[in-house]
């Protein structure tokens, strides 16, 4: 059986009793995670940054790409969030997600594009390429 | 379907529909749209079926995003009920994909 078909099935079942890990079970390809990459960075990465580190208050000037480059309704965002943008790597941000199911973490990832829509983004891939870029940088594998 | 949500174009056993079969077809043709209906009829009355050894070979080869673009997109020409982005392309995905692995 498929390596994905095996690992959607383990996640869906060790959800309900909590103990899935999404780095074990990672379903998908190195190429999905590279499409997930150009997306994320055509949009997600104004605010996230390249890095996925986010952003804080005062610290622009440390911060890529470059704060101008954002449209002035994603700077009203930035704003309205105080300023701040929370990061997608590291073991703050793994720790809360790393645990959820496959759907549930591609989901919360994914699904900020529906706001901030990526470029050429087509649904539903786009969802899962930009979860599966996010989740091969949290499992350094990218 | 347990829920009672409607499947339509599938049916309810995920076998598709063949011309001049509908007397033994559930659900009724009859509660499909008007515009299901000319969908329909537009493909000569076949919709593939989403079940079964000869829809699953062709499709278990496939990586997970192409799986679940291949089944749920068609959701964003035939929204289902309460339709939530992107969550419910996912679990259409996973319900065509435990059906076929004999899960449900």
């Amino acid at each position: 059986m498929n390596r994905w078909i095996v690992a959607i099935l383990i996640s869906t079942a060790a959800t309900s009793a909590g103990a899935a890990d999404l780095c074990s079970i990672n379903p998908y390809t190195l190429t999905e995670a590279q499409q997930g990459r150009a997306a994320f960075d055509s949009h997600c990465a104004l605010c996230h940054q390249y890095s996925m580190r986010g952003r804080v208050p005062g610290n622009f000037a440390n911060e890529s790409p470059n704060i101008n480059l954002l449209s002035e309704g994603d700077l009203k965002f930035l704003d309205n969030a105080g300023g701040n943008v929370p990061p997608l790597l590291g073991r703050k941000f793994f720790e809360k997600e790393r645990h959820d199911s496959l759907l549930e973490f591609t989901n919360k990832v994914g699904g900020a594009a529906n706001t901030f829509p990526t470029k050429d983004f087509k649904a539903p891939a786009s969802y899962m390429q930009i979860a599966a870029y996010v989740l091969y940088r949290n499992c350094g594998r990218l | 379907m347990a829920d009672g949500k409607r499947p339509v174009g599938g049916g309810l056993h995920r076998q598709g529909r063949v011309p001049g079969n509908f007397a033994n077809e559930s659900p009724n043709i009859n509660l499909l749209s008007e515009d299901d209906l000319r969908f329909l009829d537009s493909a000569g009355g076949n919709v593939p079926p989403l079940v079964g050894a000869k829809f699953l070979a062709k499709e278990r080869n496939k990586t997970l995003i192409d799986f679940s673009a291949t089944v749920s997109s068609a959701a964003n020409t035939f929204p289902t009920k309460d339709f939530k982005l992107p969550w419910s392309y996912f679990q259409i995905a996973a319900y065509v994909l435990y059906r076929n692995c004999g899960r449900m």
